[in-house]
């Protein structure tokens, strides 16, 4: 049996920076040539993120697949999907112990991968690596062979280890490929049929998925909420519209490469200009006719603020769109990691705000507390740990999923954020007379201070 | 050896040391791994739902977030650059570095690069909690055992004095889910009887409660995961240890508590106790009668429960002793080590396992299920109520908790709320009852 080759790395892929702190021009300057930017690490960091989790995350979205964690039980515990009830309970792990870090654990994998399908039988089965098993180096490949010729069904590897990559969406691409080699391709190309990527779920998707449909299309959502037969479908598709390009990138060009699948080229649908582009190249692309008209005139409500946007990377710059529109300055974006894939965003946002200052870190608090208080922004916007941060600073702030701004209706909910925001100020004046939760002295630094361009 | 675990409880031994240590006001956890292991931990003991970024509720967590080249070269200078610059960050407290599997496994020496700055005066202690040395209430254990051996060796600033202090061990932060109410009524308690509460954790405790533990004049040990710090005080500091039956739940189980101390370090005055009981004993009255209605219409139950060691056995003795109901069957999802204790449920057993503790549910024929919301669809499936006592998300340590008369008056409202199926008649049901 050949063997695979390693999953390449965000970073030996699409040149991902995952510290940086700098303004939009000078951040530009960094993907502009054919080299891959320079990487920057760490020489202080809060806990991240790795690409177990994240496997964990896309995974657990497929609502019939069966997961084993190959490692310490810890291992298989995570934020996001795998919380849920639901998805705990097709989640296993093999629970090594001192003794398998030594020995190794292939039987252990094998009995655990049977006792799941024997629980709750699953339609595949998939196994996440640990950096346990990484390091002890654990046959995987040999063992997913061997149970999915006993079990009849597909049994597939995430090839994740914790810690050769520093940007944890390489976890979206690991379980993006185990999931295309669970696709069984059959029968003939659908023609009126859309694959429609989604991480998220909720009213405002449905709505988008409804939109989609009034071309005459037939809609096939994955992985959230899916069931591995999309997954089947989605082979068959004429096309794929990805909601989460940070997320499914990789689920979506391999669609494209392994099965004829083309991705729409389209920024996420945020707000009736974004969603009306998407309508229209997707009608183009399907041979459909649309009226699609960005309604709405945009409102300035957000006229001289001063606003700072945190989430998933083209999320945000969709997001900057829409607050610009409103009549905000954008003065900066906080983003988890930046690729080649984000070259075109960043650029046009960087013609339009090149001082803006772009802080590239997940899960980095004291960053973003030390960022925040330089920029003293008006209003942060967007994800959960940069809304906590501003607040505790005294800066009103709202949280804003992507989930609640994809299609027509985001600039509403994106509108509705922003006034709850400034009404509900008390909570920031509140939260700002808490203790503080870093030094001084860090606050005094630069914020970059730390971060060092890495000597190979 | 490993075993599968399907739909398993808690996590690993470095999520709960991380969880001990970031619940002391003053501590600062510095994790010493590859990126995941600390936040894995962070987020799911507190049931967050979402992926991205950091975890608000937690103070921040140091990590040193190793990379390849360190699995590969070794990480030791970088833990050195971690501690470093970690001291300049985060506001100085004790820095507590605990090692995950890889470190572990690449043989990094830890004690070498945490010594060097204790040699420079700074406040710094390692924990060794690989993940694989087990559940996340052994990182506990193992975290609050070495604090306690090592206390005087933190270059802590000197507790005062505190007549009647009493240590409370057992309770294991965000995993034991109501840790600070708990430890708040047990504080309020004992106050009662003029000794006073040292909890260690959440907002009553912090450095200068650990500065404190030696000083104590016994251990309260709530659950088996606190016996091994308590031993650890004795041998080191002479403190008595007293183990209690688990969370003291209702007015019959404080005043078995109170009486144990009273004897164990002779500072409470019986009056004292009397005039708590009294007032105890009114409130549980008091609950009584309010849900008096909606117990007689549930009427007797046969309970499974399902818990950590902490909760499980107490809840089983209250309903027991209490109410007169049947507890068929008790699973301890913590797997304490030692005999179980096979007095109080017709079945008793320790597993970590989704899968074996549907079966036990399954087989004890209960009418009623006290576990965690994970296991709503089984108890809708079984066609019995649910009353939920864990993955309740973090503010479930603001809820009150279950200590005291209070706790059971908490209890009987979850209890007499949970929905319940009429009882129909049917010649199918007459016939299998007989």
């Amino acid at each position: 049996m050949a063997r695979r080759p390693r999953l390449q790395t965000r970073e030996t892929r699409l040149g991902a920076l995952g510290a940086r702190l700098g303004d939009a021009e000078s951040v530009v300057a960094d993907f502009a040539g054919d080299d891959l930017p320079q990487k920057r690490i760490r020489t202080f960091s809060e806990a991240a993120h790795d690409d177990l989790s994240a496997a964990l995350d896309v995974l657990g979205l497929v609502e019939d697949l069966g997961l084993v964690v190959h490692g310490p039980r810890g291992c298989a515990v995570g934020p996001g999907a795998a919380q849920e009830s639901a998805t705990l309970a097709r989640i296993a792990v093999t629970d090594l112990d001192q003794r398998d870090t030594v020995l190794g654990a292939g039987d252990a994998l094998a009995r655990t991968l049977k006792r799941l399908n024997d629980a709750v039988n699953p339609a595949a089965l998939v196994v996440l690596g640990s950096p346990v098993v990484a390091i002890n180096n654990d046959e995987i490949r040999a063992v997913v062979a061997e149970v999915a010729t006993e079990i009849g069904k597909p049994v597939v590897w995430a090839r994740t280890d914790g810690f050769r990559s520093h940007i944890a969406a390489t976890g979206a691409d690991a379980a993006a490929d185990a999931l295309l080699n669970i696709v069984d391709f059959q029968g003939e190309r659908e023609p009126d049929l859309v694959n429609l990527l989604t991480s998220w779920t909720g009213p405002a998707i449905d709505d988008f998925a409804a939109a989609i449909s009034t071309l005459g299309l037939r809609v096939n959502v994955l992985p959230a909420g899916a069931k591995v037969a999309a997954l089947h479908r989605a082979a068959r598709a004429r096309a794929s519209v990805v909601l989460d390009p940070d997320g499914l990138d990789a689920l979506a060009s391999g669609l494209s490469e392994r099965f004829g699948v083309p991705v729409l080229d389209a920024p996420p649908p945020i707000g009736p200009k974004a969603t009306a582009l998407t309508l229209t190249r997707l009608a183009d692309l399907t041979g459909r006719k649309i009226h699609a008209e960005a309604s709405a005139a945009a409102v300035d409500f957000l006229r001289d603020k001063r606003i700072v946007l945190a989430g998933p990377s083209a999320f945000a710059f969709a997001l900057a769109d829409l607050a610009e529109a409103a009549g905000a300055e954008v003065v900066g974006l906080t983003l988890p990691h930046l690729d080649r894939t984000h070259s075109e965003p960043l650029a046009r946002f960087s013609e339009r705000r090149p001082k803006a200052q772009i802080h590239i870190g997940e899960a980095q608090g004291f960053e973003l507390a030390n960022v925040l208080q330089r920029l003293a922004p008006d209003l942060v916007v967007g994800a959960p740990d940069a809304v906590a941060a501003a607040l505790r600073l005294g800066i009103p702030a709202a949280r804003l999923d992507p989930a609640d701004v994809i299609g027509v209706s985001g600039a509403d909910a994106f509108a509705k954020a922003v006034s709850d925001a400034f009404a509900g100020a008390a909570l920031a004046r509140r939260l700002a007379r808490s203790s503080a939760r870093y030094s001084a002295g860090w606050l005094r630094r630069s914020p970059d201070w730390h971060v060092k361009l890495e000597v190979k | 050896m490993a075993r599968p675990l399907v739909g398993f409880h808690d996590g690993c031994a470095l999520h709960g040391a991380l969880a001990t240590a970031a619940a002391i006001e003053g501590v600062t956890p510095l994790v010493h791994s590859t990126p995941g292991c600390a936040l894995r931990g962070a987020f799911s003991s507190t049931g967050a739902q979402n992926f991205r970024g950091a975890p608000i509720h937690l103070s921040p967590i140091s990590s040193t977030n190793l990379a390849e080249k360190h699995i590969v070269f070794g990480g030791a200078s970088r833990l050195r650059e971690q501690i470093k610059n970690t001291l300049s960050v985060l506001p100085r407290g004790l820095l507590v570095v605990i090692t995950g599997c890889p470190t572990e496994m690449i043989g990094d020496d830890v004690p070498a690069m945490v010594r060097e700055a204790v040699t420079q005066g700074e406040a710094v202690v390692d924990v060794g909690a690989a993940g694989f040395l087990g559940s996340a209430h052994r990182g506990y254990e193992r975290l609050v055992s070495v604090l306690a051996s090592r206390v005087g060796e933190l270059n802590l600033a000197p507790a005062s004095e505190a007549p009647g202090l009493v240590n409370i061990f057992g309770i294991v932060p965000r995993y034991d889910e109501t840790w600070a109410s708990d430890l708040d009524e047990i504080s309020r308690l004992l106050a009662g009887v003029g000794l006073t509460a040292n909890p260690i954790f959440g907002p009553g405790g912090g450095l200068s409660s650990l500065a404190a533990l030696p000083k104590a004049v016994a251990s309260l040990v709530l659950s088996p995961w606190g016996l091994a710090p308590a031993q650890a005080l004795q041998e080191k500091s002479g403190v008595a240890t007293v183990v209690a039956d688990g969370l003291p739940i209702g007015a019959d189980a404080v005043e078995k508590l109170l009486r144990q101390l009273a004897a164990a370090t002779g500072a409470v005055e019986e009056t004292a106790i009397e005039r708590l009981l009294s007032s105890e004993r009114r409130y549980e009255d008091f609950a009584l009668d309010e849900t008096l209605d909606a117990l007689s219409r549930l009427g007797r139950r046969r309970v499974a429960l399902v818990g950590n060691s902490l909760l499980a056995g107490s809840l089983a003795r209250f309903l027991v002793s209490t109410l007169g109901w049947e507890a068929s069957a008790l699973v301890l999802t913590d797997e304490p080590d030692g005999p179980l204790p096979t007095d109080l449920a017709g079945r008793v057993v320790a597993t970590a396992d989704g899968v074996e503790t549907a079966a036990a549910i399954r087989a004890s024929g209960a009418d009623f299920l006290i576990a965690g919301a994970r296991y709503g669809a089984l108890a809708a499936e079984l066609g019995i109520p649910l009353a939920a006592i864990a993955d309740l998300g973090g503010r479930a340590s603001l809820s009150g908790g279950f200590v005291g008369a209070r706790g059971a008056a908490r209890l009987l409202a979850a209890l007499t709320a949970t929905p319940v199926a009429p009882k129909l008649f049917t010649p199918q049901a007459a016939l299998a009852a007989r």
